[in-house]
């Protein structure tokens, strides 16, 4: 028998949403007891800060210029590779159960296979990127998800206890205000705990892990949909946190004054977003504004994240415990993360877009390595930049298998001292998107030497002079844009070079979305 | 109003693609993923293999033309729609099928566009494999 892998993600989580990582609101102790044994790291980034490219990401371990999927809706292929396929090919039993989004999920023609599978009841064999089992969920009770049918079949009076995440007239993400302040995407869920997708989530997970032989060897990727807006937990869980007892986040402005002059330093599709006057992307509701969110508002989100990021806890410490039932307890690596970040009311934003700061790319990234594992590493922090790039040659290397050549990424660092000998400088982020108006947003960043710099390919809000450079030390909110200060100067064009040199190239022609989501 | 458009070229002469572009009655038989159609005069519906039904006006049908065009009208949250497929001769033994859509809400377009995508490539191999049993 070999190492197994349980690798768990959240959807949108921030790095500061685990007690872990300094979070102090959220109750986590079950996260929290895998990284007091294991890695935990502090400066882990995505490749890109949406879904759809960060998942491609995690599961063919490469940049998104390599697997190609550059945005929301643009589908991978299905002949991409896939370290489940590397992983069941040396006799591990591979599952994902929860949030796949490889493909797209408003798909009235049914087109694509997840959908098709959910919609059909069928679980996989194997042949679809290389799972064993598929078990799929989303945000809510509508859609072809297996999660969606089952409710449909169970609980069909449950399926519109769900915020619509879309507009159904527009189809564009849904701004209707909700909860006490009238924050978008916020609603009172009257479903049933046992009945939300973080249970179930869990409860198909336990279900799957308990039809193994015990002496299989397996990856389990179990992936949470939570706490990606809607910010709508069951109803009867709102009392874990009482948004009225909670402070603002330190990055929220505090004035008005204030936020215009954090969004007018940085380039202008943030002043425009901000504002109202620009739509660039599916990420957010278009017809919301940010300039009206109110210190409330963000409590009260704050508030419901806080309460999801719990109920993830829990749902994790139930799968842990059925492992530890099947006593599997000390032959388990459990690597946990999620895609990208949320805003949170930093700059004064909810949501997500082209904002490459640590709201959106610093990462929750903890690796608890397997107890029985011949040299396991004693437990520690590592603050060297690593990426979610660098996921799937981490299985691999659990696994004890080679690590593909086109795996980009290297396996994940267990100290210190092992991320100085893989000279871990830098991870690098792009951003690009493509709207039906025709806008069009193209950013290129670097984390190095505790700084975050970012480019900006001409599009239709930018000229290509535009940039952000922050230094963490000096400005952990990062509202100082050193970008075109002459004393950085040469730092900054250090790092753009090193950016240009690092990235890849395209692998082929940008692929054309084929959904908003 | 988002405005997308599609094209592919075929191997096969003109008429051959008008023949079943041109005949509303014979889109499932290259339009991916439709189980069932019914052409009732300037009506047509389309029933998916999703369930979701597809309702439409026939605006044009043009022979000398080799223009069809038709409206979505629902239940999809369709608030202004015209498809366009043109097929224009490229010789005798080659055509362009140019596939335009004009829409609203932003968000159906990119569905669109991906299932016309994947039309125009169906149809495409449909034809050129006629061709190929026909040489046989």
């Amino acid at each position: 028998m070999g190492r197994k892998i349980l690798f768990v993600t959240t959807d949108q989580q921030r790095y500061d949403g685990l007690g872990c990582n300094g979070g102090a609101v959220a109750r986590t102790p079950v996260v929290d007891a895998l990284a007091a044994e294991g890695v935990r790291f502090e400066r882990a980034h995505p490749q890109n800060v949406v879904c759809m490219p960060s998942r491609a990401t995690m599961v063919t371990g490469q940049h998104v210029r390599t697997h190609g999927v550059w945005m929301n809706g643009v589908p991978l292929p299905l002949d991409a590779p896939s370290v489940a396929q590397v992983l069941r090919d040396a006799g591990y039993r591979t599952a994902l159960i929860g949030k796949s989004h490889f493909e797209p999920f408003l798909d009235p023609f049914l087109r694509f296979e997840e959908n098709r599978m959910g919609r059909d009841g069928v679980f996989g064999d194997g042949s679809h990127r290389g799972f064993d089992h598929m078990e799929l969920a989303t945000h809510g009770g509508v859609g072809f998800t297996h999660y969606a049918q089952w409710l449909l079949r169970e609980h069909a009076a449950h399926i519109g206890d769900y915020y619509p995440v879309l507009d159904a007239a527009s189809l564009e993400v849904n701004e209707a205000g909700g909860g006490d302040n009238g924050a978008p995407q916020v609603k009172l869920n009257p479903i049933p705990r046992e009945l939300y997708h973080t249970d179930w989530v869990a409860e198909r997970a336990v279900a799957w892990l308990e039809s193994l032989p015990a002496d299989e060897d397996w990856f389990c990727w179990v992936s949470f949909p939570d706490p990606h807006h809607p910010w709508d937990p069951p109803a009867s869980e709102r009392h874990r946190v009482d948004w009225r007892d909670l402070d603002l986040p330190a990055g929220f402005p505090t004035s008005r004054e204030q936020a215009e002059a954090i969004v007018d330093d940085k380039p202008a599709h943030w002043r425009r977003w901000w504002e109202g006057t620009l739509v660039s992307n599916y990420e957010a509701p278009a017809r919301w504004v940010p300039a009206t969110l109110t210190a409330e508002q963000v409590r009260e989100v704050n508030a419901l994240v806080h309460v999801e990021n719990e109920l993830v806890d829990e749902a994790l410490g139930r799968i842990l415990r059925c492992i530890d039932d099947r006593g599997w307890g000390d032959d388990v690596d459990v690597v946990y993360t999620t895609d990208h970040g949320e805003f949170q009311g930093d700059f004064g934003f909810l949501f997500k877009g082209p904002y490459h700061v640590d709201a959106l790319m610093r990462l929750p990234l903890i690796w608890r390595p397997a107890r029985s594992a011949a040299a396991r590493p004693a437990p520690t922090v590592v603050s060297a930049p690593v990426g979610l790039v660098d996921l799937a040659p981490t299985f691999c290397t659990i696994a004890g298998v080679a690590v593909p050549d086109w795996m980009e990424g290297m396996p994940l660092p267990a100290s210190p001292a092992e991320a100085r000998d893989q000279d871990r400088q830098r991870v690098l982020t792009e951003w690009d998107s493509f709207h039906p108006t025709g806008v069009e947003v193209h950013l290129r960043t670097i984390h190095r030497d505790g700084h975050t710099c970012t480019v900006y390919d001409p599009g239709t809000v930018h000229d290509g002079t535009e940039g952000e450079l922050y230094d963490h030390a000096e400005d952990p909110l990062q509202r100082v844009n050193l970008f075109h200060d002459p004393a950085r100067r040469a730092l900054r064009d250090d790092l753009v070079a090193d950016l240009h040199d690092q990235q890849p190239a395209w692998a082929s022609p940008p692929r054309r979305a084929e959904a908003p989501v | 109003m988002a405005t997308i458009r599609r094209e592919v070229f075929i191997d096969r002469p003109a008429e051959a693609a008008w023949a079943l572009v041109g005949d509303p009655a014979a889109v499932t038989t290259w339009f991916p993923h439709m189980t069932s159609v019914v052409v009732d005069g300037d009506d047509r519906t389309i029933v998916l293999e999703s369930g979701v039904p597809l309702l439409e006006k026939i605006v044009t049908q043009r022979d000398d033309l080799r223009r069809f065009q038709y409206r979505l009208t629902g239940p999809l949250p369709v608030e202004s729609h015209l498809g366009t497929i043109d097929v224009i001769a490229d010789g005798d033994r080659r055509c362009l099928v140019v596939y335009s859509t004009d829409v609203v809400p932003h968000a159906l377009a990119f569905v669109l566009d991906g299932a016309v995508g994947e039309a125009l490539a169906h149809l495409k191999t449909l034809l050129e494999s006629d061709r190929a049993t026909e040489a046989g």
